[in-house]
């Protein structure tokens, strides 16, 4: 199974706070069609390697490619541009202002012509948000909710979307709705998506491919039929994995997850 | 009985100014997260340039417009200077209120020392009293009155109707998120503090009109309805700091019906205790900011 | 108490402000050569200051020293008291009758000799006062506080009215004016408060109607309503203080919604800023009309003025220029006390404020076959040929009442341009006027 181009690639990857490394030379990459989950237990550093992404971290180390072009050095606004688009595990849309304004900021780079005509096009893609448009966004159910702040970050037509764990907040059936539905139905349009998620089970079945992070390092990879397969995935989870490497980066990595 | 209505017409006449004020502080406030008590400073500011452009000839309509742009030019520069070199040192939201307690000081006293510590009244010629019922009123205070309302309808209209307005707001709830949204937040904060420093020179120049004085000292005077407005329509929402402008504008005045016009600020203090339990949330800035936020 | 010092510093203004034209006539007086140096036969005495030099009434400490060094100089230059030169010390109460009431009861414990007080500040009157009168020194004063106004202290002895005699005097004058419903507008502020008790007083004698009182706190954003609730109670006359900004707000509220009744403004009022921010809040010419102000009279300069001018100009330990305080009336009238202490001394020939201190009414009180004098000097020589006197001091006549205050007279004045210097004196308010209706 070959992977396709990718659009994101990472490679070697340092990222932390300060002077403490989290993230120590990780490589990952997502293409168009690709669901990629990124697994770790707490602590692992996938948030952290998000973030670093996206562009609220600086790069220690390795370079960060979006499209071919190296956006390594690259402010976090301007990655949005480029076409990094990214959903929050939290603070996910605008509470205080209505769906259809959470999707004009959504498409905020676009063209003032091009917004309404992409709004309604996202909402086509998810139509249960069309009733809801005149609703505060903080007045949503959670599944609603996670549900536009999809769509906001769809509105900027992302080559990659990475999404924080869309399901933390959810209830098991809300939950796997989400994944079932909204995730999967992303990448049958052919977006790529990067994705972290506790649920790994769940995760394995909508995703293409998966990395897994441990202690800041990336433990393993594969596809995601290969690594439902692994048996000593949850060992990985549990034991806490390898040697650490770099000195202490548990303590480093205690909760920024 | 007749006294507590016509109370309630010069309530509304009060809060023309009150409202002006409160909702560019609101705006400022809910964005930036800096408590601003420079804002009375600032709105004597705009009063003193407002009355010394209507010495030179210029009607007191256009003389108002010029006090507001000059405020929004002072209110930027200092942002952009003093209040931007502490927040990029680390200061907390207490530190930035003394540092905006700090240029109030030097505004009021740089006016102060120019304009020789005096009290400056302004000679608006009355040309007719209306009457409403028992609600009597002169031209120049509907004029007044009627400026608070377009003022309230295009800046509510810009907030929620134009793209840039609709970003104001995003950035004031969570500008980490209108950041990953592509928006430029530190050009969104710049033209929060020009609104907000325009609707604050607004507001020095037509409480000057209604109450004919003006000196270094006089946007003190209203600062605390100015800012107990705001924080009751919690902060950054101009229809809330409107509201509630209203309010306190009609309650204090009744309170003197009363014959108690000395308690007239205690009740609207009262008033936003009451409103702090009800709705602690109000008193914070954006929504979940908890930094200051000058120039991001 | 600083409030109420606040109230008289801008009478002082106000007062000096009337006298402006007056006290440059006496400029060019006489300049005295340099003292004379005298053998005195006995030990120094000790004129105190003991006031507030440091703290919020800090001011207070200059004025007193502004009255008691000349006086000092004036006295030294003819000899002393009874042969005794006096010296000037000061102690400062900072305004704290906590600090003050241990450091000057140490002071009084170390310090022999004293010929008598001046001061204090008004913060610390309260303690000091009946402490001098327990130790039995005179303290010659021009403290403000109505709590001195029918003291029974015989060695407390005051020469500036009490800050309510400028509120008797403005209802002595409405009652003059034939007025019976009278409405009170004065600020809340402690400052714009402390004519109120003789305005209420002189309301009660002359049985008026308060119509309407209004307490208006200063700088409120309007005072529509407070000015609507006025003009509804139909006063003919409105008693008034309040700070610039605020009247000019709340009488322009009043004109815009009506009328504005007769305004009677106390010393506070006859101030530039007070007067320009009413008069463009209701019109120039309404305001000549409708407004009048009381306040003390500045008596006419008599050679007392020019002794007190040349000793001004002569004395060390004071703050120059001596211009300044030409014409101000705290330090003529602390002046006038020290003077009056070392005639009274003189009288009694003795230096002891135990002695000396009754003789006071017979060196100031008028009399017939008395011979009025104008100096130091001129009262040491009268009496030493044997001659009753009547001191006439550089803050006029002084005649102390049973309590011990001496009341000047007060005066309304119109003021035609809503300039304070342009005055048209409408009534002179006779100190027994007001003693009559208080």
């Amino acid at each position: 199974m070959l992977r396709p181009e990718p659009c994101l690639r990472a490679a070697e990857v340092s990222f932390g706070y300060a002077s403490l490394r989290v993230v120590h030379e990780a490589s990952l990459q997502v293409g168009p069609g690709e669901t990629v989950v990124l697994l770790g237990p707490n602590g692992a550093g996938k948030s952290t390697l998000v973030k670093g992404i996206i562009g609220q971290l600086p790069l220690l180390s390795g370079t960060l490619d979006l499209n071919g072009s190296d956006i390594s050095r690259t402010p976090a606004q301007i990655r949005v541009r480029q076409g990094l688009g990214y959903v929050p595990q939290i603070r996910d849309v605008f509470p205080t202002l209505s769906v259809w304004e959470n999707l004009t900021m959504g498409g905020y780079l676009l063209a003032r012509s091009g917004i309404k005509e992409r709004a309604e096009q996202v909402i086509g893609d998810f139509p249960a948000l069309d009733r809801l448009r005149r609703r505060r966004a903080g007045t949503l159910s959670g599944g609603e909710r996670k549900m536009l702040a999809i769509a906001r970050a769809l509105m900027a037509k992302p080559s990659v979307l990475i999404l924080d764990e869309p399901t933390s907040n959810l209830a098991p059936l809300i939950a796997a709705k989400v994944l079932e539905e909204i995730v999967a139905s992303l990448a049958g349009a052919g977006q790529a998506v990067l994705m972290i998620e506790q649920r790994v089970e769940l995760a394995l079945q909508v995703a293409t491919y998966g990395y897994v992070l441990v202690q800041g390092q990336m433990r393993l990879d594969g596809h995601a039929a290969q690594l439902q397969e692994t048996e000593d995935l949850s060992s990985l989870f549990f034991s806490g994995g390898a040697a650490p490497l770099h000195g202490g980066p548990e303590a480093a990595t205690r909760g920024l997850a | 009985m007749n006294l507590y209505i016509e109370a309630i017409g010069f309530g509304v006449i009060a809060a023309s100014s009150i409202a002006l004020g409160a909702m560019g502080f609101t705006l400022q406030f809910g964005l930036t997260n800096v408590l601003n008590v420079g804002y009375g400073a600032t709105m004597s500011f705009g009063a003193i340039v407002a009355y010394a452009a209507h010495l030179t000839g210029m009607s007191i309509w256009l003389a108002l417009i010029c006090g507001g742009i000059a405020t929004s030019g002072l209110t930027l520069l200092s942002a952009k200077t003093l209040l931007r070199v502490y927040a990029k040192r680390g200061a907390a939201l207490f530190e930035m209120a003394m540092v905006t307690f700090g240029i109030a000081l030097i505004v009021e006293y740089a006016i102060a020392s120019i304009t020789e510590n005096n009290t400056f009244s302004l000679t608006i010629a009355i040309e007719h009293t209306h009457a409403l019922g028992p609600i009597r009123f002169t031209d120049v205070q509907l004029a007044l009155v009627i400026l608070a309302v377009v003022v309230f309808i295009l800046l509510d209209g810009f907030l929620r109707l134009t793209k840039v307005g609709t970003a104001l707001r995003a950035t004031a709830v969570d500008p980490d998120l209108a950041r990953a949204s592509g928006i430029a937040t530190g050009r969104i904060v710049t033209i929060a503090w020009l609104l907000s420093g325009f609707l604050c020179g607004l507001a020095g120049g037509v409480f000057t009109i209604d109450i004919l004085t003006v000196n270094a000292f006089t946007g003190d005077s209203l600062l605390s309805l100015v800012i107990v407005a705001a924080l009751m329509g919690t902060a950054g929402s101009v229809r809330g700091a409107a509201l509630a402008a209203l309010l306190l504008g009609i309650a204090t005045q009744l309170v003197s019906a009363a014959g108690a016009s000395g308690y007239a600020s205690a009740v609207a203090y009262g008033v936003l205790a009451v409103v702090l339990l009800a709705r602690p949330k109000s008193v914070q800035g954006g929504l979940v900011a908890d930094r200051v936020q000058i120039t991001v | 108490m600083s409030g109420t010092r606040q109230v008289r510093r801008w009478q002082a203004v106000a007062a000096g402000a009337l006298a402006a034209g007056t006290a440059a006539a006496v400029l060019p007086g006489t300049l005295a050569g340099a003292a004379t140096h005298h053998g005195f036969s006995g030990a120094p005495v000790t004129e105190a200051v003991i006031t507030a030099f440091t703290g919020p009434e800090a001011f207070i400490g200059g004025v007193l020293d502004t009255g008691t060094y000349p006086a000092v100089w004036a006295i030294n230059k003819a000899g002393g008291v009874d042969g005794h030169q006096v010296v000037v010390k000061t102690v400062d109460t900072r305004g704290d009758p906590a600090d003050a009431l241990p450091l000057v009861e140490r002071f009084l414990g170390t310090t022999s000799n004293i010929l008598g007080i001046c001061g204090p500040d008004g913060a610390t009157a309260n303690q000091l006062i009946p402490l001098y009168n327990r130790h039995k020194i005179t303290v010659t004063s021009d403290v403000g506080s109505s709590a001195f106004d029918h003291t029974s202290m015989k060695w407390f002895w005051r020469l500036i009215p009490p800050d309510p005699t400028n509120g008797l005097a403005m209802v002595v004058w409405a009652h003059d004016r034939g007025y019976k419903n009278v409405a009170l507008v004065f600020g809340s502020d402690t400052t714009a408060q402390t004519v109120v008790p003789g305005v209420l007083a002189g309301i009660k004698h002359f049985h008026m109607n308060v119509v309407s009182t209004l307490n208006i706190t200063p700088d409120q954003p309007s005072y529509q309503t407070d000015a609507a609730a006025l003009l509804s109670a139909k006063p003919q006359v409105i008693f008034t203080e309040e700070d610039a900004t605020t009247a000019g707000t709340f009488f322009g509220d009043v004109a815009q919604l009506g009328t504005v009744p007769n305004i009677i403004g106390d010393g506070a009022t006859i101030e530039t800023q007070w007067m320009s921010a009413v008069a463009t809040a209701i019109g120039k010419p309404n305001f000549a009309k409708i407004y009048s102000g009381v306040t003390a009279e500045s008596p006419k300069p008599t050679a007392a003025n020019r002794e007190w001018v040349t000793a001004l100009n002569h004395a060390s330990g004071i703050v120059k220029p001596a211009k300044q305080w030409y014409s101000e009336p705290y330090a003529m009238a602390d002046y006038d006390g020290v003077i009056i202490q070392a005639l009274a001394a003189t009288a009694a020939n003795n230096v002891s404020p135990a002695v000396y201190n009754s003789y006071i009414p017979a060196v100031t009180e008028p009399g017939p076959g008395k011979v009025k004098v104008y100096t130091y000097a001129q009262g040491v020589k009268e009496l030493k040929a044997g001659k009753k006197i009547e001191y006439v001091g550089a803050s006029g006549v002084i005649k102390f009442n049973q309590y011990h205050n001496s009341y000047g007279n007060q005066v309304a004045s119109g003021f035609p341009t809503a300039d304070p210097t342009n005055t048209v004196t409408l009534k002179v308010i006779t100190a027994s006027a007001m003693e009559a209706a208080g």
